[in-house]
């Protein structure tokens, strides 16, 4: 099957970028600020210095954890017909967006710091829209207290939708524990969660080449329990990496196999996702910038040195606009980027319905960024080719000169072949003079008023708002 | 070197002038030396700082707001002038030393990130601010003793992740319990920072990046 993908890389320069990686582990190595993941990277050959925190890692560990790691993966749903298994071999799976601090108000355009009650609406609706596969926990729960605050995101978003759920927090191992207990409430059982990962969570290094104790530890524990993580690396050119693309390529590279090195060694065969979230920092602002071309630059080759490694990625992002108001401000230009990060590599791809540069998220944006992907999806379509489809026997009866159009072959094919735009959908797109919100408005609002997510069964609901109670409680919160 | 030179005001104006070069050339080995010579050549620190760095520093950021230069060269000029001011400014007298006010700024708790913080830092310190960096990390009452300390105006506290912005707000609600709140103008910023979380906490303001926070620097320095 043949798919359109964005290639930026050569062989020889994934083979570079590849020993640069190596050199940086084994020469620079990775600060890690937690005393039992450098004494578990001691004793499997790293090479630490416990009093800087600085693990230089090996080559033989990165292949031997290239070796153990999964190949394929499926992260499951309370729904199983919104399973995804990954890699895929049409377009990516996309996300909604996060971790943003506020939601938009949809009649008032107010920015409000978001609720448990704004994340179960934000996730419903992505829930009923057709072009968003998973939910990010996309917002934070600002009025619970932040120690717990990723417990109470991810166990709304579970209830919120039977799509699969990727958690953005990871406090440190307790936390983590807890999230696998609320998993483990819904799939039945920890093994049954084993089996069938309901949630996936975002596990984060700090660039460059740095962890932060709570955020590993937290990985650990979550790998141990079969949970999926993505390691997720924002090396930013000029700021957390080299100004330089292939610099800042080897930066969120590096990063990558330290943390699979941890998680392979931690928990061998454990699921893990190669994940990076980069773009260059502004040179005027100094404030991430998501709206250029380097961004889905770094996106594709990311993406080709996940699959040179045979590991499922989450290289690239959607979200089409960094302002605070819905609607599409950007030019054609800065928005082609977008498009084509998704046409990198990338198995995953979050960021539907953000705004403000993933500080907050619409409801409008929503709607209309997943529109949008329905229809950019097509061009990622997997075609087969064959004897079959080349049709050597219908160039053949049809004739030098004469038409394909009244062919049989042609009536056969055509809808599985060429791509249908949804013309209500694209009629829309063009609607700039109001940015689209107003349609976008009537749509979120009718999903949020039609759509219903079946709750949890029986007494679940209570069993999981007990964890995070009990939890609160022995944290003296 | 010393005994050629002299004290004149000609070759007064040289080193003020090689100085000068120094930081318009973002050049911080360049500036060291500058500063040695000046001091070797026993000229008074604080007209070498007024006359050699001040300005120069201030053409710099003429140009950045011209946008004919960016963060990286706008760094470097605040890394050369903290390199001349580290070795001229211990020779000046303490009642001599003026600078708008103090601030005593750093990462929250829990937080590692140290990038936006210190293109802050710098630019403040550049700007004519005594800047007293507290690094990453840095516990609630680590902000307000530093600040009580060193005398601070300002306190600034970034924070770059949606679970430690919560920080920000201890530091205000610390300040509140102590009865200590108006002594200190605290702002705030950092990616997942906003407008309304700034209101929303009490904060004296919100810096959405770093030329607005230095501007907002600017104006606590003058009172709240």
């Amino acid at each position: 099957m043949a798919v359109a993908r964005l290639v930026f890389l050569s062989g020889d320069e994934q083979d570079l970028i590849h020993e640069s990686s190596l050199k940086s582990l084994q020469e620079i190595g990775m600060l890690i600020r937690s005393d039992v993941t450098l004494q578990m990277l001691s004793d499997s050959g790293a090479d630490v210095d416990f009093s800087k925190m600085i693990a230089k890692i090996p080559e033989e560990m990165v292949n031997e954890a290239l070796s153990k790691a999964p190949r394929n993966i499926r992260l499951c749903a309370r729904d199983s017909k919104h399973d995804m298994e990954i890699p895929v071999s049409g377009p990516p799976f996309v996300a909604t967006s996060g971790l943003g601090v506020y939601i938009r108000d949809m009649d008032t355009g107010e920015k409000k710091p978001s609720t448990r009650k704004d994340i179960a609406d934000f996730i419903r609706l992505g829930d009923g829209l057709d072009g968003v596969d998973f939910l990010w926990t996309s917002i934070t729960a600002n009025e619970v207290p932040p120690i717990s605050h990723g417990l109470h995101e991810l166990w709304t978003a579970m209830q919120n939708t039977t799509k699969h759920v990727n958690g953005v927090s990871v406090m440190g191992a307790s936390d983590s524990r807890k999230q696998v207990e609320l998993g483990a409430l819904i799939a039945g059982s920890e093994e049954e969660l084993r089996k069938r990962p309901l949630f996936s969570v975002i596990c984060c290094s700090i660039a460059p080449l740095s962890y932060e104790g709570g955020a590993v530890e937290g990985m650990v524990e979550l790998v141990r329990a079969g949970i999926p993580i993505m390691s997720m690396s924002m090396s930013l050119p000029g700021g957390s990496s080299p100004v330089t693309m292939a610099g800042t390529i080897s930066n969120a590279n590096t990063e990558n196999l330290a943390s699979l090195v941890i998680t392979q060694f931690a928990a061998p065969g454990s699921p893990h996702i190669y994940c990076s979230s980069s773009a260059p920092i502004s040179m005027r602002t100094g404030v991430i910038n998501y709206m250029v071309p380097e961004h889905c630059i770094i996106a594709a080759g990311l993406g080709q040195m996940a699959r040179r490694y045979g590991l499922p990625s989450m290289v690239g992002e959607w979200g089409i606009n960094d302002k605070e108001a819905p609607g599409i401000p950007q030019s054609f230009s800065e928005v082609m980027g977008v498009a084509l990060s998704s046409m990198g590599n990338s198995d995953l791809i979050s960021g539907i319905g953000g705004i403000d540069a993933v500080k907050g998220v619409s409801y409008e944006q929503a709607v209309i960024e997943s529109h949008i992907w329905e229809h950019v999806r097509g061009f990622m379509r997997r075609f087969e080719i064959s004897d079959e489809t080349i049709a050597l026997d219908v160039v053949k009866q049809v004739g030098h000169g004469n038409s394909f159009l009244s062919h049989v072959h042609t009536a056969r094919n055509f809808k599985k072949e060429l791509f249908f735009f949804d013309e209500t959908k694209k009629d829309w797109e063009r609607t700039y003079s109001d940015a689209m919100v107003p349609e976008a408005k009537e749509i979120a609002k009718r999903i949020l008023r039609e759509h219903e997510v079946p709750p949890l069964d029986g007494d679940m609901k209570r069993q999981g708002d007990e964890i995070i109670a009990a939890y609160e409680k022995s944290l003296g919160v | 070197m010393s005994a050629l030179l002299g004290r004149n005001s000609m070759d007064e104006k040289k080193l003020f002038k090689s100085l000068s070069d120094a930081i318009l050339s973002y050049d911080s080995a360049a500036a060291e030396k500058a500063a040695k010579d000046a001091i070797r050549a026993k000229v008074d620190a604080l007209k070498v700082i007024e006359k050699g760095l001040v300005p120069a520093i201030g053409k710099v950021g003429d140009k950045f707001e011209k946008m004919e230069i960016y963060l990286p060269e706008l760094m470097l000029a605040a890394e050369a002038m903290k390199t001349a001011m580290t070795l001229l400014l211990p020779l000046v007298p303490k009642d001599k030393i003026v600078s708008k006010a103090t601030v005593a700024i750093g990462t929250v708790q829990g937080d590692v990130h140290e990038i936006g913080k210190n293109i802050v830092s710098n630019m403040l310190m550049a700007n004519g601010f005594n800047v007293i960096d507290l690094g990453v990390d840095v516990k609630t009452t680590t902000f307000v003793e530093e600040a009580k300390r060193s005398n601070a105006k300002i306190i600034g506290a970034s924070a770059l992740m949606s679970s430690t912005i919560g920080s920000q707000k201890d530091i205000i609600d610390y300040l509140v319990s102590l009865k200590e709140r108006k002594k200190f103008a605290v702002m705030v910023g950092g990616g997942p920072t906003t407008g309304e979380w700034s209101d929303e906490i009490g904060a004296d303001g919100w810096g959405e990046d770093a030329a607005t926070t230095i501007k907002l620097a600017n104006k606590l320095a003058k009172g709240k």
